[in-house]
């Protein structure tokens, strides 16, 4: 019974490892495809978000734009909510994920990052008249993030114990509590803040509780492609493409892109 | 860089609307064909057909159909198939709805009073003819408020669907909400839209209900 159970574990794992590896290389494969697969949140303004005409649009779409017009290759843009990108990455649904991607070397175990596109602040946003200016002061009190992002990860590991954290599945959730009182005040990424100041100018940004710095998710053990995307975010940086759609999009631009 | 929450919104939620509509068919249709075999085997006369579909309704039941939608998806692309999130959601939605159907279904057959099977047999009806002829029609009846209860419910789940990349009505309505900002106003119409769809559901099955009230069924005997 035992050497049957092997036997099954080990073909479903053959039968797994020949379904991901079946891509010999990516960046051929892309090309020969004449399609890119991009996974982006379309829910998280002011990074991916649907403009007027019902198209996607923001700052990861932009990117994903210039990679696709550098690769010479058509652009599918595939909604994936922050949760998903690495189970898309890992089972090869997507090819990169370009969605406000935070780096931390606990993703990095999953999956592997490029160099950076943005680096982000993560804010703790409250109404104006507020006195919650510290992590400290947050104690006992119920504040908003929305899950799995980086936001999550960094209040989560910084707030001090007795901090009441609700989670939610999407920046609107995440701001719709804050606007409906259900919480204190929320984290979010600067460049949400911002625009959602912009919107009610009765909101403002208190501290900064991290920075984070993000850029482009892809599967493990492509060199070739990794390679690539760096080498075309480079040019595209030093073109100014990308300052240019950081300052349309997050109204700051950043001074440099750490690389690594 | 917000919109106004516009007519082009509204198409765009009617849209995936569809989709929602799609997938809901896909859900009732394929759970209701499974759903059947699950109760057949279910009263079957053979234990070990008993016994699988006890134990795939044990198991269905058991697990969230949240996971059952991730296996679905990223399950089989992990064993080699990259199937569309549609057919995914299908498939998990079949699965889902066959558990709960076949039980819903087996409910309504055993309500039927044990004088309509020895009737039936005093008669000299074999078993396919008693199911047909007597117990079926009259637990047709019993079955339709519960089926169409969890039909509604099923509609409603699809919204689960979102978690694996599938743009259907709740997860249009996200996008909207994020691009303009006035929730309130998308997910009321977001709302409207599911309201529509399932007072159809409703609808028919009331029709369904004078129908078999009205046909001259048998009322069984108690």
């Amino acid at each position: 019974m035992l050497r049957v159970l092997k036997a099954a574990a080990v073909g479903l794992a053959l039968v797994a490892s020949a379904g991901v590896a079946s891509a010999q290389n990516l960046l051929d494969d892309i090309i020969k495809r004449g399609t890119i697969n991009v996974g982006i949140s379309l829910g998280t303004p002011p990074f991916g978000l649907t403009n007027d005409k019902m198209e996607p649009d923001g700052y990861d779409v932009g990117l994903a734009k210039l990679i696709a017009r550098d690769l010479g290759v058509k652009l599918n843009v595939v909604d994936t909510v922050a949760s998903n990108r690495i189970p898309n990455l890992t089972s090869g649904k997507i090819d990169i994920a370009i969605s406000s991607f935070s780096v931390t070397p606990e993703r990095a175990k999953a999956i592997a990052f490029t160099n950076t596109v943005y680096v982000d602040q993560q804010v703790f946003l409250t109404s104006k008249d507020s006195t919650l200016t510290s992590l400290a002061d947050l104690k006992g009190k119920k504040i908003g993030v929305t899950r799995s992002t980086t936001n999550d990860i960094a209040v989560t590991k910084r707030a001090v114990e007795g901090t009441l954290i609700q989670r939610y599945d999407d920046d609107a959730s995440t701001s719709q509590a804050l606007l409906a009182g259900q919480v204190e005040g929320i984290v979010t990424s600067g460049g949400l803040a911002a625009a959602f100041i912009q919107r009610n100018p009765n909101l403002a940004v208190k501290f900064v509780v991290a920075s984070a710095p993000m850029s482009i998710g892809l599967r493990r053990n492509e060199a070739d492609f990794m390679h690539w995307l760096n080498t075309a975010i480079f040019m595209a940086w030093t073109t100014g493409e990308i300052q240019e759609l950081q300052k349309k999009w997050m109204g700051t631009v950043n001074t440099s892109l750490p690389t690594f | 860089m917000f919109q106004t929450f516009s007519f082009n919104h509204v198409l765009f939620l009617a849209q995936a609307g569809l989709w929602t509509l799609l997938l809901s068919c896909m859900a009732l249709f394929g759970g209701a064909i499974f759903g059947a075999l699950i109760m057949l085997a279910r009263i079957s006369l053979y234990a070990p057909l008993r016994f699988i579909a006890k134990a795939y309704i044990y198991v269905i039941q058991g697990t969230p159909l949240l996971v059952l939608l991730f296996i679905a998806y990223f399950g089989l692309a992990f064993a080699g198939y990259d199937v569309p999130a549609l057919v995914a959601a299908g498939f998990a939605f079949t699965l889902y709805a066959a558990a709960f159907l076949g039980e819903i279904w087996r409910g309504s057959i055993e309500a039927i009073g044990k004088g309509q099977w020895e009737g039936a047999a005093a008669i000299g009806l074999n078993w396919p003819k008693t199911m047909r002829f007597v117990i079926v029609p009259q637990a047709v009846r019993v079955a339709i408020p519960p089926t169409v209860g969890f039909f509604v419910q099923l509609v409603k789940n699809t919204a689960l669907a979102s978690i694996i990349g599938f743009v259907e009505l709740t997860r249009a309505g996200q996008i909207v909400a994020n691009a303009t900002y006035q929730p309130l106003s998308v997910y009321m119409t977001v709302a409207a839209m599911y309201f529509v769809i399932c007072s159809c559901l409703s609808f028919v099955s009331r029709r369904l209900d004078e129908k078999f009230q009205n046909n001259g069924v048998h009322q069984p005997i108690t």
